[in-house]
């Protein structure tokens, strides 16, 4: 398996690059002859430099999920109002590999951007290719998942895990306590998570474990670590039929599952799509399922009053590229510092800064009566 | 002497394989009661269903002593494809027969691959499993979300007797459709042919590259209907649906046990592979254990599965010699 792993990468490397070209050709007609040389790059850097124009360069950690998407367009927003150029490349998301992240990273560097704002999927392997870029000169910030910190300057983070457990217990809790459960009757849950070594779930799993020990929460229970935590990984179909078997435990009664809170934007909508299909349903009323998604990928299932998939939980994304380029724009002007302790990011007012560290704020919790007002 | 042999003809792989599913099942039934909740079962029959379908395309395939790795590239692209026309309301009559099409068209360029440009199978399909996956980005940019109730329709309300997924319907006149026309078609005999040696296939009048393409071509329109089932699970539909499945359709083929060298192999092996693999993860997860291990314990079954019937194929040939060359025509039965 690791064998053809590697196969598929290094042939594929071939076809990305040339991806990559074609899309940075393809970016802005001033940015075009950029790409083509190095020489031509030291020119038209000063020349951009006295325009007073801005590059400002977005990786995520893979195209094409609509949660980047979102985040493409907040950014997007950011740039426009700030008269700056962004750049927006990613690995595909078969290919969402440190490998692919640093080949587009070095073509940036070579470039001569002004910021570099990522989102890593390993937060080591990616430090010594950022710290090149600093020693170039260029700012880095990264969004949605950090780096090791002292290869980046600023972390704009979406959300603490804190928050983010919160907003998914109260979810489940809101709901479950609506449905006669309580402190004289305790509900199993079980997590599906993602593949067990991502930094994210990892934190928000261990959040949630922390929450569950306290008053509030202390009605719901993870009875079994080794099989009411699920780990699918980030196979379509794994992620389906693992969904499928947790359906299949949940109803009433001690032995079987009263919630399902899906940890990655994968999870949730597999929970709500594999309860739509399940042959003989748990009664809706006296189960419960929330998770971490887009409002898009979850609209059909929260709408419906007979899937129990009644709320899902997120950060706004479009807020988070917007902060994430009004932080690397303020970075590069000089406006704000790592050690700054607040920034004014535009429409978003002003937001703390603690410890190199830029906090979006708290969850955004969407349900039937808001889920529309989403498009992402 | 002779006694023996008929013994040893009714003790095949699929026998004990077969013997080794009833145990398990047996011992689900005591171990993990809750194993047999009726949610449980048809989740794990749709797996199945999917599995199977593909596996049996597979199996032809490897009969033919190729391969194909790129199964799973190409049924992310169908996924998408039937995504894509499913979100204007084309209803699921018309999903399926445009899916098979598209699994049949780009396998059957996989088949051209390795006669026309005398590729070997492994490398020709590596080399469409990136062609497969550099195009997806270009068809779509990420997912397609939002899909409406028709695309659904076959996941969410199709029930037999308002019970059984009719994934498992079609599985089924699939398999009956497979089981009939590897044993009678004079097609699945050329196909056994030339997996036992293309060369005296070819003088006896085969035309083998022909045959071939056509293997390919079938294969891929059973991958398209794998497709439409996994794509309409849900409504949305991503480009990585099929990604890691060409794997378990191989396991499924091995472990049924169809020699990966070609020539013999029967599709009742590849139905209880295909069981046994859909089976495990759920299984595991009822009894306890943590779902870290089901790829492990996949893994082992197959290993073992292929030593045993090795060892078995081995002392047959020791025993009787004359017994192997009447053992290789009888795969084709």
């Amino acid at each position: 398996m690791k064998a053809k792993e590697l196969m598929k990468r290094a042939a594929g490397g071939a076809l990305a690059a040339v991806m990559v070209l074609s899309m940075l050709t393809g970016c802005s007609k001033t940015e075009a002859p950029k790409a083509e040389t190095k020489t031509e790059d030291d020119a038209s850097k000063d020349a951009k430099d006295s325009d007073g124009d801005m590059t400002i360069a977005m990786l995520p950690k893979f195209k094409g999920e609509n949660y980047f998407d979102a985040c493409k367009t907040g950014a997007q927003e950011a740039a426009d109002e700030l008269g700056i150029t962004l750049l927006y490349d990613g690995p595909s998301q078969d290919q969402a590999t440190n490998q692919k992240q640093v080949d587009i990273l070095e073509g940036w560097i070579a470039q001569g951007v002004n910021v570099i704002v990522v989102s890593p999927n390993d937060p080591t392997a990616i430090a010594p290719t950022l710290k090149k870029a600093q020693d170039a000169g260029i700012k880095v910030v990264t969004f949605d998942a950090d780096a090791q910190e002292d290869s980046r300057d600023i972390f704009v983070n979406q959300i603490t895990a804190e928050s983010a457990a919160k907003g998914l217990l109260d979810g489940a809790a809101n709901d479950l306590k609506a449905k006669g459960y309580g402190a004289d009757k305790t509900a199993n849950i079980a997590l599906v998570s993602s593949s067990g070594t991502d930094a994210n779930q990892k934190a928000w799993e261990d959040a949630i474990n922390a929450l569950l020990e306290t008053d509030d929460y202390n009605f719901m229970k993870i009875k079994n670590k080794e099989t009411d935590v699920y780990y699918p990984g980030t196979d379509e179909t794994k992620v389906n039929s693992e969904c499928a078997t947790l359906i299949g435990r949940m109803g009433e009664g001690e032995d079987k599952i009263q919630a399902a809170i899906g940890l990655s934007s994968m999870a949730t909508p597999a929970l709500g799509a594999q309860y739509q299909s399940a042959s003989s349903k748990p009664d809706a009323k006296i189960v419960s399922m929330t998770g971490l998604a887009t409002p898009n990928a979850l609209k059909t299932y929260i709408k419906d009053d007979e899937n129990p998939l009644n709320s899902g939980v997120l950060w706004n994304c479009m807020d988070l590229g917007y902060l994430a380029v009004q932080t690397a724009y303020q970075l590069s002007e000089g406006t704000i510092t790592p050690d700054a302790t607040t920034i004014d990011a535009g429409r978003l007012g002003a937001k703390d800064i603690v410890d190199a560290q830029c906090v979006l704020g708290d969850a955004l919790v969407f349900d039937a009566s808001n889920v529309d007002e989403f498009d992402y | 002497m002779n006694e023996k042999k008929k013994k040893a003809s009714f003790l095949t792989t699929e026998f004990y394989l077969a013997l080794f599913l009833i145990l398990v099942l047996a011992f689900l039934g005591v171990a993990a009661r809750d194993f047999y909740s009726i949610n449980n079962i048809m989740s794990l029959l749709n797996t199945f269903s999917y599995i199977l379908i593909s596996a049996i395309g597979m199996n032809m395939i490897i009969i033919t002593s190729n391969i194909d790795v790129s199964t799973g590239a190409l049924i992310s692209v169908v996924c998408l494809f039937t995504a894509a026309i499913g979100k204007t309301g084309v209803p699921f009559a018309g999903l399926l027969p445009a899916a098979m099409l598209m699994g049949a068209v780009l396998s059957t360029m996989n088949g051209l691959f390795i006669t026309k440009m005398k590729i070997p199978a492994i490398v020709a399909t590596l080399a469409t499993t990136q062609i497969f996956q550099g195009v997806l980005p270009l068809l779509v940019e990420g997912s397609i979300y939002d899909l409406p109730a028709s695309f659904t329709w076959l996941a969410f309300d199709a029930k037999v007797f308002g019970i059984i997924p009719a994934s498992v319907l079609i599985c089924l006149i699939v398999t009956v459709i497979a089981l009939i026309f590897m044993k009678y078609s004079k097609f699945s005999k050329k196909i056994y042919a030339i997996g036992n040696n293309a060369k005296g296939a070819r003088l006896a009048g085969v035309n083998v590259n022909k045959t071939i393409v056509i293997t390919y071509a079938i294969a891929g329109a059973l991958f398209g209907i794998s497709a439409v089932i996994i794509a309409t699970a849900g409504q949305r539909v991503t480009n990585t649906m099929g990604t890691g499945l060409e794997m378990t359709f191989i396991a499924a083929v091995v472990l049924g046990g169809t020699s990966t060298a070609g020539g013999s192999g029967k599709i009742i092996g590849t139905v209880i592979g295909a069981f046994i693999l859909a089976m495990i993860a759920p299984a595991i997860n009822y009894l306890g254990i943590s779902p870290n291990w089901s790829d492990a314990v996949k893994g082992a079954i197959i290993i073992i599965s292929v030593v045993v019937s090795g060892a078995k194929y081995l002392k047959k040939k020791r025993v009787i010699h004359k017994g192997s060359t009447v053992e290789a025509g009888g795969g084709a039965s």
